[in-house]
């Protein structure tokens, strides 16, 4: 019978010295994988930009939701893109609309879905994406849902939309200014607004929808939107806050106006 | 002796199963993926589902606390067996089970937060940190304790002991268990330099995993080879069994009882004979052990180590030469690592326990800071914008709930009220008081809060008073104020009252007052601020009084009260001459 080969002294040193290089090697593959993993999480991502926003069905079939695409670019393993969508509807179907994140279907787009709303709906949304340092706000998007009646024949116009102060700052309580005119009654001024604020890795955002209320002849104003009647401590008051708002109005015949969208951006009270 | 090899012996499987750390950290992170699943799962459904994820929630904490009374169990036995081996795998995996096991004792001790502000506080974050550390040295420890070969402490070397061993020398033989010792005797056997090496002998193979402990008296010693003790297979009954025997009746487990004149006798727990699956006489199994025993004890004493190991270790060939090695006499750098560490990390977690209790490192709360308002010195019809600080607000409770300044305008104005401050960057926060006509006097408070799990966190700066033009005091009319006092009664309401005086009549007479309360009883509990408000003054005489309702009948009438009334008199007279008390306060708290 064949005997086993006895390992050796040179053998079991050799042995050794073999196992601590392999564990060296070991070591070695784990620090250079976590510089790697190091070196890719802090790579500076692109930049924060919005491509494009697109919605289908266009046009858009009342009861039915509208899908919402937006691509864009930026963020990075740390502080990942976030993309969202706010909006506000006028006429058909109230004046609220909550805001709500896009989902990402990979390649820079984001889908997500809104509504469904009534025939008659004005559908005003915004499309933002933030990083958490940084955000950026799309330019506006209005759909109509079905037919809404505008440029009828009551002359229903939105003579002027003043903001007043213009350029208000934290401290100042802006009311927007209205005056509207038609042949028929005018049955509602409704009003809504958006605001968007991001530093130092956090956003926020809000809104709101109301109607004006009606001062003198034709002659309407909102609720101070910044200052002390904003109700608390908010990100909304604070400088660099983007605010964005819109006016509509509807008389008695069911025509309706709405203005395009207005923005100002909270400025320093010291300067 | 008895050294031949069974064709049909099983091959060793060094490592068949999970540590029972092993099994914890495979529920406790199989649980978090399983939990996190259904959790986003319920989210991406709009919410349908929730029924599940409560069952999914309340499934894993049941496991997870099953498991962990599995972990106590385990860390007492790896204690027991410490105890009497001082081996180091189980030193390792006793102290590794204790750090995971320590959380829950930390846990105690915080779960009588009284404040709320220290579940948040910076001690809070070392415990948690702490819990952490702990959790991951404490199943590295036992992990290396189980898995490293060397210690011969895994469940696997429980379970071969040298009984099962010498079992799987046998080949077919009958069964004939008997509970009696089995004797037998060594003839020519070497008893004085046995003697000589025997302690030593049975110390190094305890500490090597191969024995549990060894009583040794002037005619022999007693060696108790190590013991499955049904832990790592989830056999709770067998591992609590086997903790009571360590502690109180070692005799029950198996022994071998070597004389220094050559009789051995063996006795072999029922356990132990059980696990040998073959069909083994009993005489046969106790002659193989005590050869095995007896035989390792020989060669120890003429100083062959690989021998005596190999003695013990059964009919399987040994490839590795590192297997056949004992661990040094003295404690080795893991062993003490594993100390400190423990040490460490218990007195630190212990320590964090308790002051974050104590509600040590908790942020003060909200301060306010940097009051000024612009312009300085405001004349009649100037906008004043008012400015502070807000600091000190605890992280984990996101931004302030309320930040608002009562002010009270009088003189030439009267004007009651409270405004909100807006953040204007990043702790900086402004108003705009408005605009006032000259001669107007204003009083204002700044009041933050922030709500901190449940409580209500307040903080107040000082009164100011600002001027706005000129107002005149201290004239000829020699007007003032003295003995101001404020009465509450159990309606709720309050009186003040003041003794004015002056050679000029007066125009003015106000008490100007606010405050705010937090209250709790069976009638419910709630708080909140006063109204802010100024109320004229009724003489009787220099005296001058009024009475305001402050709380209601069932507020004041509450088992805890904390309540904090402002008040300030102001007055003037014909001649334009004012004066006025600083703002008072008037506190009830029980």
């Amino acid at each position: 019978m064949r005997k086993p080969v006895q390992p050796g002294a040179a053998d079991e040193v050799a042995r050794r010295r073999r196992r601590r290089l392999i564990r060296l090697a070991i070591l070695a593959a784990a620090v250079v994988l976590v510089a790697v993993i190091a070196y890719i999480l802090l790579q500076p991502g692109p930049p924060l930009r919005l491509l494009s926003v697109t919605f289908s069905p266009d046009p858009a079939v009342p009861d039915e939701p509208i899908t919402v695409v937006a691509q864009a670019q930026g963020g990075t393993l740390l502080a990942p893109l976030s993309v969202s969508v706010n909006g506000a509807t006028f006429f058909g179907s109230g004046y609220a609309m909550a805001g709500r994140s896009l989902v990402s279907r990979g390649g820079g787009s984001y889908a997500g879905t809104i509504g469904p709303f009534a025939s008659g709906t004005v559908v005003w949304f915004v499309v933002t994406a933030a990083d958490g340092h940084s955000f950026q706000v799309a330019d506006s998007v209005t759909v109509e849902v079905g037919p809404v009646m505008h440029g009828g024949s009551s002359g229903l116009r939105l003579n002027s939309v003043r903001l007043m102060p213009p350029q208000p700052t934290s401290l100042d309580e802006p009311v927007v200014l209205v005056n509207v005119t038609s042949n028929a009654t005018i049955t509602s001024v409704p009003f809504s607004y958006m605001w968007f604020y991001a530093a130092s890795g956090w956003t926020s955002s809000g809104g709101g929808s109301g109607s004006l209320t009606p001062t003198t002849d034709g002659n309407y104003t909102s609720m101070p939107l910044l200052g002390a009647n904003w109700g608390g401590p908010s990100a909304a008051t604070t400088i660099g806050t983007v605010w964005l708002y819109r006016v509509g109005a509807e008389d008695a015949t069911g025509n309706t106006v709405l203005s395009p969208p207005y923005r100002f951006t909270v400025a320093s009270p010291w300067t | 002796m008895l050294m031949s090899e069974s064709k049909g012996a099983p091959r060793l499987r060094r490592r068949p199963r999970l540590s029972p750390v092993g099994w914890f950290l495979v529920l406790m992170l199989g649980g978090y993926v399983l939990v996190t699943a259904v959790l986003y799962w319920v989210m991406a459904s709009s919410g349908q589902g929730l029924s599940l994820i409560f069952g999914v929630f309340l499934l894993y904490d049941f496991a997870l606390y099953v498991v962990y009374f599995w972990l106590a169990v385990y860390c007492l036995l790896e204690f027991q067996l410490w105890r009497r081996m001082r081996n180091e795998g189980h030193l390792l995996q006793f102290l590794g089970s204790l750090l995971i096991l320590a959380p829950i004792s930390w846990a105690l001790i915080t779960s009588g937060l009284s404040s709320a502000s220290s579940m948040f506080s910076l001690a809070r974050v070392a415990l948690t940190v702490i819990e952490f550390f702990a959790l991951v040295a404490g199943a590295s420890m036992a992990l290396y304790g189980y898995y490293h070969r060397r210690f011969h402490a895994s469940d696997v070397d429980l379970y071969r002991n040298v009984v099962v061993r010498s079992g799987e020398k046998i080949g077919l033989l009958t069964d004939g268990y008997s509970s009696r010792a089995y004797q037998t005797r060594y003839e020519g056997f070497p008893g004085d330099a046995v003697r000589a090496r025997a302690d030593e002998y049975a110390t190094r193979f305890q500490r090597g995993g191969f024995l549990l402990f060894h009583r040794m008296d002037a005619t022999g010693v007693t060696l108790y080879p190590i013991t499955y003790t049904g832990v790592g297979g989830f056999r709770l009954i067998t591992a609590f069994a086997h903790v009571y025997r360590l502690w109180r009746q070692p005799d029950r487990l198996t022994w071998v009882r070597v004389d220094w004149t050559g009789d051995v006798q063996v006795h072999i727990s029922p356990e132990d004979y059980a696990r040998i699956k073959r069909p083994v006489a009993h005489h046969v199994l106790c002659a193989g052990v005590a050869d095995a025993i007896a035989g390792s004890l020989l060669a120890y004493a003429r100083g062959d180590e690989a021998q005596a190991v190999q003695s013990l270790l059964g009919p399987e060939p040994v490839r590795r030469p590192e297997d056949l090695q004992l661990p040094l006499p003295r404690r080795t750098a893991a062993g003490w690592v594993a100390l400190g560490l423990a040490a460490i990390l218990l007195v630190a977690g212990t320590g964090a326990a308790f002051s974050a209790d104590l509600g040590l490192g908790a942020p003060p709360g909200p301060s306010i800071q940097g009051v000024y308002w612009r312009p300085a010195n405001p004349v009649g019809g100037q906008p004043i914008d008012l400015f502070a600080n807000l600091t000190g607000l605890n992280p984990f409770y996101g931004p302030v709930d309320n930040f608002g300044v009562t002010v009270w305008a009088y003189y030439n104005a009267s004007v009651y009220g409270a405004r909100y401050l807006a953040n204007i960057e990043g702790d900086q926060y402004g108003v705009r008081l408005g605009s006032f006509p000259n001669g107007t006097e204003i009083t204002f408070v700044l009041q933050a809060s922030q709500m901190a799990g449940g409580t209500e966190i307040y903080s107040t700066s000082p009164a100011y008073v600002l001027d706005v033009g000129t107002v005149h005091r201290g004239g000829a009319s020699q007007l003032s104020i003295q003995g101001a006092s404020l009465e509450l009664d159990s309606l709720g309401g309050a009186t003040f009252g003041a003794w004015i005086n002056a050679s000029a009549a007066l125009e003015t007479t106000e008490v100007l007052f606010s405050g705010y309360c937090t209250y709790s009883g069976s009638q419910g509990s709630g708080g909140g601020g006063l109204q802010i408000a100024g109320v004229n003054l009724t003489a009787s005489g220099a005296h001058y009084r009024s009475y305001a309702p402050l709380l209601t009948s069932s507020v004041i009438a509450s088992e805890h009260l904390h309540l904090v009334v402002w008040y300030k008199f102001v007055v003037r007279d014909v001649l334009w001459n004012t004066a006025s008390t600083p703002l008072l306060t008037f506190e009830v708290s029980r």
